[in-house]
């Protein structure tokens, strides 16, 4: 199976992906035999309850975890392949990252948080405050930029985060329960809001949730239960 | 562009937790405060002693006939004296040289009577080489060969008054026999040198002479000279010596005073080592999982250890402005007015005159190097330590 490398089009890959835990208690099966393809521009909602495995998956396919088995592909290419630096270089050029809570620099503007990564990216300063002030608008955030993030709503604290995983224009992005924290008009409204840059910039999300409302409306939804896909109920897109 | 915002991103850091900042930044500013201060006295403590020594009777220096100094004996007399003094007072670099007779006698004053140091100088000479003229206590230089100095501590002993006279007997060098020479008491000495103050008598050295039934002669020069003088200063037959050379126990003190001031250096450092530790290691834990989610979008380690480099630099130059702040003033202060000293003792020496605090460049820059190295060993043990930090891990448990 190994020689068969996924196409391009395939944003993300595992195959056979495994990742065991070994606890005192005995070894955990957090993700136990992963077969997965996500194509460019797809919306996947990553669907299962507490302790399912979601965020084991999600941090294997942000490489900031590795598989103890199976192999996962980013692109095309196999993650276990890549040096750390290499890694940390995808992470900084090809995957955006949301996660559940307060994941904004909190001594940072709205403006600059939106901007760390580019500045990472080495992007020159004028193209650097263009691009994120033309992201901030489009999440409806224009008045805020030189907001500290405890000045902001969770809703709006995760809005400048998505604008920050989006901005660098990333292959794939990586959204970890987004709207656990979040009441459930912000949470649908937060959705929208990243379907919309799903549709308009083509970009590949794969956010995880365990709100039934949420799942409602994916257009392909993957279950996890006990580390493994529920195949039966995967809504097909 | 990349330095300007790991500069604002620790400068803003830095400001989070204000009151632990403060603290941390006062304490580096008193070390540095207490060590600077300590470097000025050190080093004006140092030149109080050499100017005390210098002044009084070593000079910057002397010149004696081989063996003089390792078995003083009142037969060894420096020849040729004139032409001696031609050729020393030629040198470059001697600003003056003064011939002293050296002998052992008494003084007495009705029934009252003392052994001591009969020192025969030439008024003018002298003057020109010490600075005994600053420490009176009482009277001034002799007028002429009729006139004699003594310490004030030797004259209170003895209950002798300037203006008053005095006796002074001494040994006829060839003859044995004792002579006696009545002279009046024109000035009292406070000097800080133990030998001068308290069992000396300073006479003319025309009239000791005469005493000693020596003529023209003297067992010591001492010179007023720049320091470099005295290798280049070699006269056949005769011993040269900086005053350096002829107090060891000085030039021991000094490197001692230097040693121990380098050890409180140290010793300061290290504490405020521990204190920028400190706070750096509770600012690493309360942020886990904010380093967690900077290194999961891609910043580098290295990048992550540059901006806790940039916190550790902000957080010690706080301090070290603060201890600026602090020091300068005070410096300035201690620097033109002086730190009274009522006749304290360093090794033998008595200070009366203030010591004034003297900042050289050398143990500043020791000290900007210390708290450097000591903020980029801080920033290293922290930095090594958020590298190890796993994303997951701060993500899972924050
Ligand atoms: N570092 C770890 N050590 C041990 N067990 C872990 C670790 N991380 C996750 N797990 C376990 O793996 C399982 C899946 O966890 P997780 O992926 O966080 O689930 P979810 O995100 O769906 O709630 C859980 O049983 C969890 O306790
Ligand atoms: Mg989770």
């Amino acid at each position: 199976m190994a020689d068969q490398t996924p196409p391009k089009e395939i944003v993300v890959a595992l195959k056979g992906a495994h990742r065991h835990y070994t606890t005192p208690a005995g070894v955990v099966r957090a993700l136990d035999g992963v077969d997965l393809e996500i194509r460019q521009g797809e919306f996947a909602v990553l669907a299962g309850p507490s302790g399912s495995g979601k965020s084991t998956m999600l941090n294997l396919i942000g490489a900031l975890d590795q598989p103890t088995g199976g192999e996962v592909y980013i692109d095309g290419v196999a993650l276990s392949s890549q040096s750390k630096q290499a890694l940390a270089a995808l992470r900084r050029d090809r995957i955006g990252f949301v996660f559940q809570s307060y994941n904004l620099i909190p001594v940072l503007t709205v403006l600059e948080n939106v901007e760390y990564v580019m500045l990472l990216q080495g992007v020159p300063e004028a193209t650097r405050h263009q691009r994120a002030k033309a992201i901030l608008a489009e999440l409806g955030l224009e008045g805020m930029l030189n907001r500290r993030p405890v000045e902001l709503s969770g809703g709006q604290q995760q809005r400048v985060a998505v604008a920050r995983a989006v901005v660098s224009k990333p292959a794939l992005v990586l959204a970890d329960e987004p709207t656990a924290n979040l009441d459930s008009q912000t949470s649908a409204a937060l959705m929208d809001a990243m379907m919309a840059l799903n549709q308009t910039h083509a970009t590949t999300f794969i956010c995880s949730t365990h709100d039934p409302d949420l799942m409602a409306r994916a257009s392909r939804l993957i279950k996890l239960r006990d580390g493994k896909l529920d195949d039966r109920e995967e809504a097909q897109g | 562009m990349k330095a300007p915002m790991t500069l604002k991103l620790a400068w803003r850091n830095v400001w989070r937790n204000p009151r632990r900042t403060l603290i941390t930044a006062s304490a580096i500013g008193l070390g540095f405060f207490m060590v600077f201060i300590l470097i000025g006295f050190t080093e004006g403590t140092q030149r109080r002693l050499e100017a005390t020594v210098t002044d009084a009777w070593l000079a910057s220096g002397q010149v004696h006939l081989k063996g003089y100094r390792e078995a003083p004996d009142v037969d060894l007399l420096i020849p040729d004296l004139a032409a001696t003094l031609k050729v020393i007072r030629a040198t470059p670099g001697v600003e003056a040289a003064s011939p002293r007779v050296l002998a052992s006698g008494m003084i007495s004053m009705g029934a009252r009577s003392s052994a001591v140091a009969l020192i025969g100088v030439d008024f003018s000479a002298e003057r020109a080489v010490t600075r005994w003229g600053e420490s009176f206590s009482g009277g001034d230089w002799p007028q002429g060969d009729g006139g004699v100095m003594i310490g004030e501590a030797l004259a209170a002993r003895m209950e002798l008054e300037v203006g008053g006279p005095l006796n002074v007997s001494m040994a006829d060098l060839k003859t044995g026999e004792a002579t006696s020479i009545k002279l009046k008491i024109s000035g009292l000495l406070v000097t800080g040198d133990p030998l001068l103050d308290r069992s000396a008598a300073i006479l003319s050295r025309a009239a000791l002479s005469q005493g000693l039934g020596i003529k023209d002669a003297a067992h010591q020069i001492a010179l007023r000279a720049a320091p470099s003088t005295f290798s280049a200063l070699k006269i056949e037959g005769l011993d040269v010596a900086d005053w350096r050379a002829l107090s060891p126990m000085l030039e021991k003190m000094s490197e001692l005073q230097a040693f121990s001031m380098l050890i409180t250096l140290g010793v300061v450092l290290f504490i405020l080592g521990l204190g920028i530790l400190n706070t750096l290691t509770m600012a690493l834990v309360e942020r886990f999982k904010e380093f967690g989610i900077l290194k999961a979008i891609g910043t580098t380690p290295a990048r992550l250890g540059g901006l806790i480099l940039a916190e550790a630099s902000v957080l010690s130059l706080v301090g070290v402005t603060l201890g600026l702040a602090l020091a300068l003033p005070v410096h300035w202060l201690l620097s033109t007015k002086g730190l009274p000293m009522p006749g304290t003792e360093y090794g033998g020496v008595i200070i009366h005159r203030p010591i004034y605090t003297i900042i050289t460049p050398a143990p500043v820059l020791y000290l900007a190097l210390g708290v450097t190295l000591l903020t980029l060993i801080v920033a290293g043990i922290i930095a090594a330590r958020a590298a190890l930090i796993r994303p997951v891990e701060a993500l899972r448990h924050g």
